[in-house]
């Protein structure tokens, strides 16, 4: 019946693909139902005998107040009951020796055994967050209390609540040290800037494998994973070369013994930018004012527009003379996307599964969306039986298919466009013929652009899969020990096709052909493969002899990876036909292909020692070999150590504070590397010199040449990191109050660097690179918790803050050639004085300057134009060195850098509460000290290069009259919030590098909101479903920043030139229905 | 149970054993030496980069970018430049109206990275055969080759810095830089190095073309470019204080320092090497004997035209394969320099330089009387041909006392056959059906003057005629849109004519399609050097090296004998070797150029057709080039004999005189 019920359900709820994909999953689940079942196994149905009915109340064991919603499962079968209001629950036909579990989100699951009785009524204990959990580590777990590193970790209701396409947004402010940079919103693009502790990108470890990039991590089904644990100190050395960046390590959902437990999430969402744009330009005859105006300031004697035209473009109604909101007629309101989950869980005794399927849409914000789509299907089955008494195995698989449509254009050049487009021409031309125009400031026509038939199309199809095979067995006469072996082999397949169309444009007016000639049409398709495969085998040892707790593991692990990339182009002469290179021309034709190996060896082992769970050490090691190295640079030693005081535990302790539920000290040291440079720097080898470089030695032949090699570098080696971490975990009155305190430092040695000492220019051949620069990086990171049941009003509050600097030790550059050189030059970019990075150099302001007679006694700003340039509203620059001119020298780093970094502190607010049936999480995160600058040169609006007008910079000062003299000091002037404009910068302050171009950019954004309502079960068991949930959901709902960056996004980088042109990230509101039955 | 953990340790061991070479993984992007050598064609490979290494100043040798400039690889797009366009052979001109510094030629020559490339080549082959892997012919040629192109590199910078640091073997990767700073040799001692590399060449290369490869050099080679660089060497040596110069690297004898003795020496290894060629070869001039002046002159041209080693006189030429078909070949020899007549690209390209009216004047005639003396064009009634008009445009009173011709090929018809194959005459045929018209001007029935301007005026014939000869810009070859871009015409009244394919269709030959053979090295050099060092030394034979001297004038068409002179020999160089890179090697060598050029402007000629007379006749102006006028003429100054050493703030080597 309930197979039905899911069939029915999809076959009806939903068409085309989805059913398509429906039906492969439940092709997927009949297998796992095909597992037999314990009972049917073993061969005794039915035995009344042994079978007896089970009633009892659970009750909350802190309030004593009955618990509804429990779930109670036989253990072993599929059956089970749901407790009432009353915490009352009914069982029939259970063995008398079997066993019951009762599980309650929230609280600690138990399983007690029967044991005969009639009545089993059970106290349900809360679970404390924090101690008592198990922790993910590298190779194993360990429970939270005697953990020595630093590890943080989220679980999966935690990360659910946050809906986004990316699981790097979901975790944004959710763990102390790990810095999240989102820096786009463009479907199927995931290049989000991770980082813990500011370190650099880290490693990605999913069910105990170093898979992919974290690119991958960004493109996982949220729904799929259990848990992502945070490696963030020596912890991480466990992973040795690769592991510099801290760890990644996601675990994703096992199955359980138990009725199957089916759950379904759908979600829509309605999506629009976070930035404002839509009235970012003004409209035609604006501009052109402008432009007057602008000339005039800038002592341009004739109009850019006369006079008479400029009144026609103020009626607006001449053809020719008409504004064309380009914006309004190329951009949606809003987007939607969709997005399907769909997971099973269950099993019995011998073999317990998870599957799942994931769907996900996500449209472009273009009008005609033909050319921007992102679809991804992900597929994950996890299946563990015991074999054997001792012998278990684990079988994962997991697939993702993508799809992603871009334009072969790039969105931010569209962008662009769109808001620099001169707005007095439209994008077909005004002789009837409708042809596509050529529109200034960038000369193209975005609308053929945007146009698949027109200009062709980006398109990039992903397969990936991942598969994972684990045998565990436990050695039946050595108490404590167990061996394994798991087998990995991942492989990925991605074929990108670029169609790329060119097309004619004509002049808008006339309808002359505007291009000359259009290049032919390209058709270039890549396909490109990766496989990896992964053999670890792995003995681990866990015993207790009266207080002293012995546990180690040791691992032998061999990687092996290659890659294959082949690319095919043709060109279509005359005709175009089809998107497949067969049909294109033979002129000009290309083929390329580049093939590499990578192999790693490891050998690793971790010990573990504690006395009564209070005094902890933990010791481990990790020798890597890797192929990209010289033989005698190729093996690396990593080890660790790290020790912990569970000072809480101590009776001094206690009885001094009574209200410290438990404290632990922390500290660990630990070494990693870092891969440096590309492989095989050591090896003489000789390559290909290219075309130019042969000669011919026959009549018609040219040969090759093959180029001899430079000077190779046989010593080079991976980047060697150290890490220290010191830290503390507090709980107080019982989970109440929970602190995570962590203060780091990274040494990191051997970057790579070619001498700045230069050889003489006979030697022949330069430096190679060699590992010469070091740097080093500290700060601290913390979270803070509290939790609380006030009635049935149950609420949790958790914060999370960063703070990570970095500071160059040594960076390979020319000696200083004077104290100015140490001053000026030591700082931001390179530093040998210890400084830290992230500083900018800058001019500052103090005040503006509202007269022009005033720039008689002023300091000179504009060069060899003097103060001429100047204008009223124009910033006032100080004149730090006090020698009348403001250049270079007067510079101070007054501001933090900006572009192309993590933000060096980085904070959270998490929030969850719930009463009744009501559920609310809200989460905010935000960054600091750092700043966003705004190009004043590429899309400032002003400008005659540029023919579009920023309806900012309408608040200007102006003269009285707009005939007026603007270097008359008789002519009034209206003061403005901005400088009076002028069509460039140059010679005046406004062209300086200040505080007003470059602004901060902290910044508080509302993350995300999720109001979820869970139907009583009384309700929703009338529909045959165990539980429903439907929610409401934001994302990036509002954000708290300075004003003048509201149309950039603090989040996201300013993008190329500094335009902020990026595809922009979103805002959106879902709504989503889960179903559990 | 227990077969269980059988298994799992099974594998596990399995495993650990694999593991051997687990990680011995050969780069997939490169190649061993091991690997490359072991195979002809892996020799083969490395052979072509060190020979594209040879700073040969071919047709993709541009003297301000450098060598190798194959188009999409750089340089030549600009067009048309070479070492001609240097000297009073030739003036390249263009939408910019540039001339150029004499001495500019930086990049390319300060090539210590092929030094290095050879070095470690001669290090591997000693490698390779003492492993045996080697064949002892093999090591041979490899050895000769690499002697041979080393060689060329340091004679590319020692004639353009004077000494520099001589590194012989490969340096290895210092601790502390200065360990490896070589100071600069002495010039003497830098030209004795060449030629010590160069008898190792010659001792080493083999006699006969390699069959696996016609254009990898020989012997005979090696012994041409030894003719070649003990010349140079003599006449520096001779002559280096006819500029002289001051500083610590004169006084180091960095540059200069050389003896009367020296020269001596030098032109005596001059007068062996180039007996040596004319002893023991079958190399002999090409159709020595021509019935005619046309004859011969269809035999110089095709001597370029279709040059290939069936050519007697060619001992080395480079090829090249079509550049419109594999992108970074090829050269663009005929494209930049087709007249703007047979033009046949639609944008800016043709004639792109003007041969000098300089250059045409040294050229006899068949009426000389044994002298060999040189014949200048005739314009003046007056015979006064020093009379130069400086800039025409200006011109005050109107030009009188010219001679009247029929026509424009009139003043060239008795001139040696060699400046019909070698420089595009006004009134002359190209390809058979193309009258070049060169005219810059005309005189109008009234009286007034009009040049370098487009103009039409009816003739005392009723016919209406055009100052440049047409009323169509692809009417005429010279002096159209002087100074703006679209100056694709002769500047100078004449344009080159040497090395343009007359087979060819022009239009389909593409820009970078033109694959004629550059001649590197023939007969006819060896013997104009033997006959220079001869003449210049009083050593060898003189009898011998007056028979060369006449040889060659013979197979231009002349009959008469001229004496063995210095002035005689370098007369029938400039001609005989025009547009082959010699004459700019000629005044630099013989320190002639700062006395050459001091504020010289350089001449045109230019056609005027004169309307006063009935019916209209031409008469020829000897004019200052446009655009050395606008240039002020072209100077050189002695530092200029050696080039700037790059670099010195990091090699520490001490610079040159007046740098």
């Amino acid at each position: 019946m309930e197979k039905r019920n899911v069939l029915w359900f999809f076959s009806n709820r939903f068409s085309g693909k989805l059913a398509v994909a429906a039906l492969l999953l439940m092709a997927v689940f009949s297998s796992a139902f095909a597992f037999p079942d314990d009972a049917s196994r073993k061969g005794v149905p039915g035995n009344e005998q042994q079978q007896t009915t089970v009633t009892g109340k659970i009750v909350d064991a802190t309030t004593g107040e009955p618990m509804a919603g429990v779930n109670i499962l036989v253990v072993g079968t599929t059956i089970g009951a749901i407790s009432g209001a009353d915490g009352s629950y009914t069982l029939q036909a259970v063995d008398r020796n079997g066993s019951l579990r009762f599980s309650f989100i929230g609280y600690v699951t138990q399983t007690v055994p029967v044991n005969g009785r009639s009545v089993v009524n059970v106290a349900m204990q809360p679970e404390v967050t924090g101690l008592e959990e198990v922790v993910v580590v590298g190779y194993g777990s360990q429970k939270k209390e005697t953990l020595t590193g630093s590890v943080a970790s989220v679980k999966t209701e935690q990360l659910v609540s946050t809906k986004s396409i990316s699981v790097a947004a979901a975790i944004q402010g959710k763990i102390p040290g790990v810095q999240i940079r989102q820096q786009t919103g463009e479907p199927g693009t995931f290049n989000s800037r991770i980082s813990v502790r500011g370190f650099g990108t880290p490693l990605l470890v999913i069910d105990g494998v170093v898979r992919d990039q974290m690119d991958d991590f960004e493109r996982l089904n949220p729904e799929d994973i259990e848990s992502i644990s945070v490696l963030k100190d020596a912890a991480a050395s466990i992973y040795g070369l690769g592991a510099a960046n801290g760890v990644f390590i996601v675990t994703t959902k096992k199955g359980f013994a138990g009725k199957t437990e089916f759950s379904l999430n759908t979600m829509y969402s309605f999506k629009k930018p976070t930035n404002d744009w839509k009235t970012i330009n003004v409209d035609a005859y604006t501009m052109r004012y402008m432009w007057n105006e602008m000339s005039r300031n800038s002592e341009n004697s004739a109009n850019v527009t006369a006079p008479s035209e400029l009144e026609k473009w103020k009626a607006g109604t001449e053809p020719g003379y008409t504004d064309y909101n380009w914006w309004a007629n190329l951009v949606r309101d809003y987007v939607t996307s969709s997005e399907l989950t769909f997971n099973a869980r269950g099993g019995n005794d011998v073999v317990t599964y998870f599957t799942s399927f994931g769907y996900n849409n996500d449209g472009g914000y273009f009008k005609n969306n033909e050319l921007m789509q992102y679809d991804r299907y992900t597929f994950r089955n996890n299946v563990e039986a015991k074999l054997a008494k001792g012998l278990k195995m684990n079988i994962s698989f997991y697939g993702r298919y993508e799809n992603t449509l871009n334009p072969t254009r790039g969105t931010t050049w569209t962008f662009k466009r769109i808001i620099t487009n001169d707005r007095g021409i439209g994008p077909y031309t005004l002789d009837g013929k409708h042809n596509y125009t050529m529109v200034p400031s960038e000369n193209t026509n975005v609308f053929a652009e945007l146009s698949r038939e027109a200009s062709g199309y980006n398109q990039t199809l992903r397969f990936q899969y991942q598969s994972t095979v684990d045998l565990n067995y436990e050695v039946p006469f050595v108490k404590g020990l167990s061996i394994g072996v798991l087998g990995a082999y991942d492989g990925q397949a991605n074929d990108t096709r670029r169609l790329y169309k060119n097309f004619m444009l004509y002049d808008y007016l006339s309808g002359n052909p505007a291009t000359t000639s259009v290049a032919p049409t390209t058709f270039q398709n890549t396909i490109s493969t990766f496989r990896r495969m992964e053999v670890q085998t792995k003995m681990i040892y866990r015993r207790n002899f009266g207080p002293h707790n012995v546990a180690g593991t040791l691992v032998y692990q061999a990687r092996k990876i290659d890659n294959n990339s082949v690319m095919g182009r043709r060109q279509y002469d005359d005709l175009y036909t089809k998107d497949i290179i067969d049909q294109g021309s033979l002129t000009n034709m290309r083929a390329e292909g580049t093939r590499s190996e990578e192999a790693y060896l490891s050998f690793l082992g971790r010990f573990n020692y504690d006395y009564k769970g209070k005094y902890l050490l933990e010791v481990s090691f990790r020798e890597d070999g890797s192929y990209r190295y010289a033989p005698s640079q190729r093996w690396g030693f990593f080890p660790a150590v790290s020790a912990g005081w569970r000072i809480g535990q101590e009776s001094f302790f206690k009885n001094t504070f009574a209200f410290i539920s438990d404290m632990k000290l922390r500290a660990s040291w630990g070494k990693s590397g870092q891969d440096a440079g590309s492989a095989f720097q050591y090896y003489e080898g000789y390559s290909w010199g290219g075309v130019s470089g042969g000669f011919i030695f026959a009549p018609g032949v040219l040969t090759l040449g093959m180029v001899p090699p430079g000077i190779v570098n046989s010593n080079l080696t991976w980047v060697n990191t150290t890490t220290y971490d010191a830290g503390f975990d507090l709980d107080m009155w019982r989970g109440k109050l929970g602190l995570v305190f962590d203060v780091f430092k990274r040494d990191v040695i051997g970057e790579l660097a070619t001498r700045s000492t230069q050889l003489p220019n006979t030697f022949g051949a330069s430096f190679p690179q060699e590992n010469l620069n070091s740097r080093w990086q500290q700060g601290f990171d913390f979270s803070i918790s509290h939790r609380n049941t006030i009635g049935q009003f149950n609420y949790g509050l958790s914060g999370s803050f960063t703070y990570s600097r970095t500071w160059l030790k040594h960076y390979e550059r020319n000696p200083n050639q004077s104290t100015w050189d140490v001053w000026k030059n030591g700082n931001d970019t390179y530093d040998d004085q210890g400084r830290i990075l992230g500083r900018q150099w800058g001019y500052k302001r103090d005040g503006i300057y509202t007269d022009i007679t005033q720039y008689e006694t002023a300091p000179l700003c504009g060069g060899n134009q003097g103060n001429y340039m100047m204008l009223p509203g124009m910033d006032r620059i100080v004149d730090v060195n006090g020698d009348g001119v403001i250049d270079g020298n007067d510079q101070l780093p007054i501001m933090w850098s900006g572009y192309g970094t993590n933000p060096p502190m980085q904070f959270g607010l998490n929030m969850n509460a719930s009463y009744k049936n009501f559920e609310l999480i809200v989460s905010f995160a935000g960054s600091s000290l750092f700043t966003m600058s705004k190009s004043r040169t590429d899309q400032w609006g002003y400008g005659t290069q540029y023919r579009f007008f920023l309806a900012r910079y309408l608040d200007r000062w102006h003269t009285e009259n707009d005939t007026d003299n603007p270097r008359d000091p008789a002519t009034k002037w209206i003061p403005g919030k901005w400088e009076a404009l002028t069509v460039n910068a140059n010679n005046t302050t406004t062209g300086l590098s200040t505080d007003k171009w470059r602004v901060d950019a902290t910044y508080v954004r509302l993350k995300s909101v999720e109001l979820a309502y869970n139907l009583p079960q009384k309700y929703s068991r009338m529909i045959g479903l165990n539980n429903v949930r439907v929610y409401l959901n934001g994302y990036n709902i509002f954000t708290i920043c300075n004003d003048f960056l509201k149309d950039m996004d603090p989040e996201r980088d300013e993008g190329a030139y500094a335009a902020g042109n990026t595809y922009p990230l979103m805002r959106s509101y879902n709504i989503g229905l889960n179903i559990k039955f | 149970m227990r077969k269980g953990l059988i298994y799992i340790i099974a594998v596990f061991l399995m495993i650990l054993a694999s593991c051997k070479d687990f990680l011995e993984i050969k780069p997939l992007t490169k190649v061993g030496a091991e690997d490359l050598l072991a195979t002809s064609a892996g020799v083969k490979t490395l052979m072509a980069t060190l020979y594209n290494r040879w700073p040969m100043e071919d047709f993709v040798f541009h003297p301000n970018n450098g060598f190798n400039q194959h188009p999409g690889g750089g340089g030549n797009g600009d067009g048309g430049w070479s070492l001609s366009s240097n000297t009073d052979d030739a003036i390249i001109y263009g939408p910019n109206g540039y001339t150029t510094s004499p001495a500019t030629q930086i990049v390319g020559n300060w090539d210590y990275t092929g030094i290095r490339y050879i070095n470690r080549f001669l290090e591997i082959i000693d490698e390779l055969k003492a492993k045996g892997q080697l064949s002892d012919n093999d090591y041979k040629q490899l050895l000769g080759e690499a002697y041979f192109l080393r060689s060329t590199i340091y004679y590319s910078m020692v004639k353009r810095y004077g000494g520099v640091p001589l590194i012989d073997k490969v340096q290895q990767l210092p601790n502390d830089v200065t360990e490896v700073m070589v100071p600069r040799a002495t010039e003497k001692e830098t030209w004795d190095f060449v030629i010590s590399d160069l008898d190792k060449a010659i001792e080493n290369l083999p006699v006969n073309r390699p069959s696996d490869g016609i254009y990898r050099v020989t012997k005979w080679v090696a012994l041409a470019q030894k003719s070649r660089v003990a010349l140079h060497a003599a006449s520096t040596a001779k002559f280096w204080n006819k500029a002289p110069l001051t500083g610590a690297a004169v006084d180091a004898k960095l540059v200069g320092g050389m003896t009367a003795a020296d020269a001596n020496a030098y032109y005596l290894l001059c007068i062996n090497a180039s007996k040596e060629i004319m002893d023991n070869t079958a190399f002999k001039l090409y159709k020595p004997t021509p019935a005619n002046k046309a004859e011969a002159a269809k035999n110089y041209q095709d001597m370029f035209e279709y040059a290939t080693f069936d050519n007697p006189e060619i001992i080395y030429l480079k090829a090249y394969i079509d550049g419109t078909a594999a992108s970074g070949q090829g050269h663009v020899t005929d494209f930049w320099f087709y007249p703007k007549q047979s033009v046949f690209h639609s944008l800016y390209m043709s004639s792109r330089w003007g041969t000098t009216l300089d250059a045409v004047d040294v050229y006899e005639d068949y009426t000389d009387d044994g002298t060999g003396a040189s014949a200048p064009i005739k314009t003046r009634v007056d015979g006064n041909e020093n009379y130069i008009i400086p800039n025409p445009k200006t011109l005050g009173t109107l030009p009188q006392d010219y001679i009247y011709y029929n026509n424009q090929y009139e003043p060239f018809q008795n001139k040696d056959a060699r400046l019909t194959a070698s420089v595009l005459l006004p009134g002359s045929m190209f390809k058979g059906s193309t009258l070049i018209n060169m005219q810059g001007g005309m005189i109008k029935p009234d009286g007034s003057f009009i040049v370098y301007t487009d103009a039409s005026a009816v003739g005392p014939d009723g016919v209406t005629y055009y100052s440049y000869g047409s009323p169509n810009a692809s009417g005429y070859s010279a002096f159209g849109a002087l100074g703006t871009a679209q100056a694709n015409y002769s500047s100078t009244g004449f344009a080159l004519r040497k090395y343009l394919q007359d087979s060819k269709n022009p239009t389909s030959l593409g820009m970078y399609g033109s694959t004629q053979p550059w001649v590197e090295f023939r007969l006819a050099e060896i013997y104009l050097n033997y006959a220079e060092a001869v003449a210049e030394s009083g050593q060898g034979d003189a009898v011998l090296a007056a028979k060369c001297l006449n040889d060659i004038r013979k197979r231009a068409g002349h009959t008469d004998d001229i004496p063995l002179t210095v002035d005689n020999v370098l007369k029938e160089r400039r001609v005989e070797l025009i547009f082959e890179n010699t004459r700019y090697w000629d005044l630099r060598r013989r320190r002639d150029f700062h006395t050459r050029f001091n504020a010289t402007r350089r001449f045109s000629l230019i056609p005027i057709i004169d309307l006063r007379v009935n019916p209209p006749k031409y008469i020829f102006l000897r004019v200052h080039n446009y655009y050395d006028n606008a240039a002020n003429g072209l100077t050189f100054t002695p530092r200029m004999y050696y080039l700037e050493i790059p670099g010195v703030s990091t090699n520490k080597l001490i610079q040159n005189p007046e740098y």
